[in-house]
């Protein structure tokens, strides 16, 4: 993540003045800390619209926050806390719209003869965001932020607001759920 | 030979991993868009926030009422019987003088 400029005005003296009203301010701080939330977000949406939309909540909720930052920590871990908690609102909010989803076509990725014409990368992030989708909202935002994201189990407690033995706990059931599903996809590959 | 369930799932997050998706597009005029909605959230939401607003100060004004309910029950002295009462003697009073007088 890039730091502002030496000329440019500090995350505090930029919330100071969104504080009292400044909307350009405001709009400079989403420029200096949209990638870092965009690159989160990016990894709970399915498409370009979802992620404008997500990351739009995201800012609407830092700006409606604002207020209670108390600069104990700086300004990019605050907005990342409240990048994960949106994103697991709306893990949350998807798993009750749209249940679970068969996976079937991005399985050959990881069968015994992989097809040839795929990407392999695409392929096995295709057939992970399937099996991600049939995970626990909790348990799919922990393994997300650890195996894709390499963020530390300390971290993931810090973002989520959950205890590190809550989030290992989760981590540990989400591969379980993981390898279930893809035996299951492999069966039902084979049947 | 079938693959160890972990080592799988590790190869599958290792190939995953660089596979984010591109955010450059949605980057693009982020902030202007942003700022955007923020301000219509704030336009729309003048109205609510006055109405949340006013639900959280209920309690803080209940308050009050039973601190000036206590307050004034505590501190003002009994003004003895009502003007109502006083009235009510003084008709009674002249109902009798006028019995006794042997008027009416």
């Amino acid at each position: 993540m890039a730091g502002p400029e030496p000329s440019s005005p500090s995350d505090e003296r930029l919330i100071a003045a969104v504080l009292e009203g400044d909307d350009g301010a405001f709009a400079v701080l989403v420029g200096r800390h949209k990638r870092q939330v965009l690159r989160i977000a990016a990894r709970f949406s399915r498409t370009p619209e979802e992620l404008e939309e997500l990351g739009q909540e995201i800012f609407l909720k830092a700006y409606t926050d604002l207020g209670q930052y108390r600069g104990e920590a700086p300004l990019a871990h605050w907005l990342s806390r409240i990048a994960v908690r949106s994103c697991y609102d709306v893990l949350r909010k998807r798993r009750r719209e749209i249940g679970t989803q068969p996976l079937d076509d991005a399985a050959p990725y990881l069968a015994d003869d992989p097809a040839e014409d795929r990407d392999p990368a695409e392929a096995a992030r295709e057939l992970l965001d399937r099996a991600l989708s049939r995970l626990r909202p909790a348990e799919r935002l922990v393994i997300t932020l650890l195996e894709l994201e390499e963020r530390t189990v300390r971290e993931v407690a810090a973002m989520t607001g959950w205890s590190e033995v809550n989030v290992k706990v989760r981590v540990f059931r989400a591969r379980r759920a993981l390898k279930r599903i893809l035996e299951e996809t492999d069966e039902g590959k084979r049947g | 030979m079938r693959e160890n369930g972990d080592k799988r799932l590790d190869r599958l997050f290792a190939a995953a991993r660089g596979e984010a998706m591109d955010t450059s597009r949605v980057e693009e005029g982020f902030e202007a868009r942003a700022a955007a909605r923020v301000r219509e959230a704030r336009r729309r939401g003048e109205g609510a926030l006055f109405g949340v607003w006013a639900w959280r100060l209920v309690p803080l004004f209940a308050g009050l009422v039973i601190t000036v309910g206590v307050w004034t029950a505590a501190t003002v002295p009994d003004p003895g019987p009502g003007t109502g009462a006083e009235i009510a003697a003084a008709w009674e009073a002249a109902e009798l003088a006028n019995s006794l007088g042997g008027g009416g």
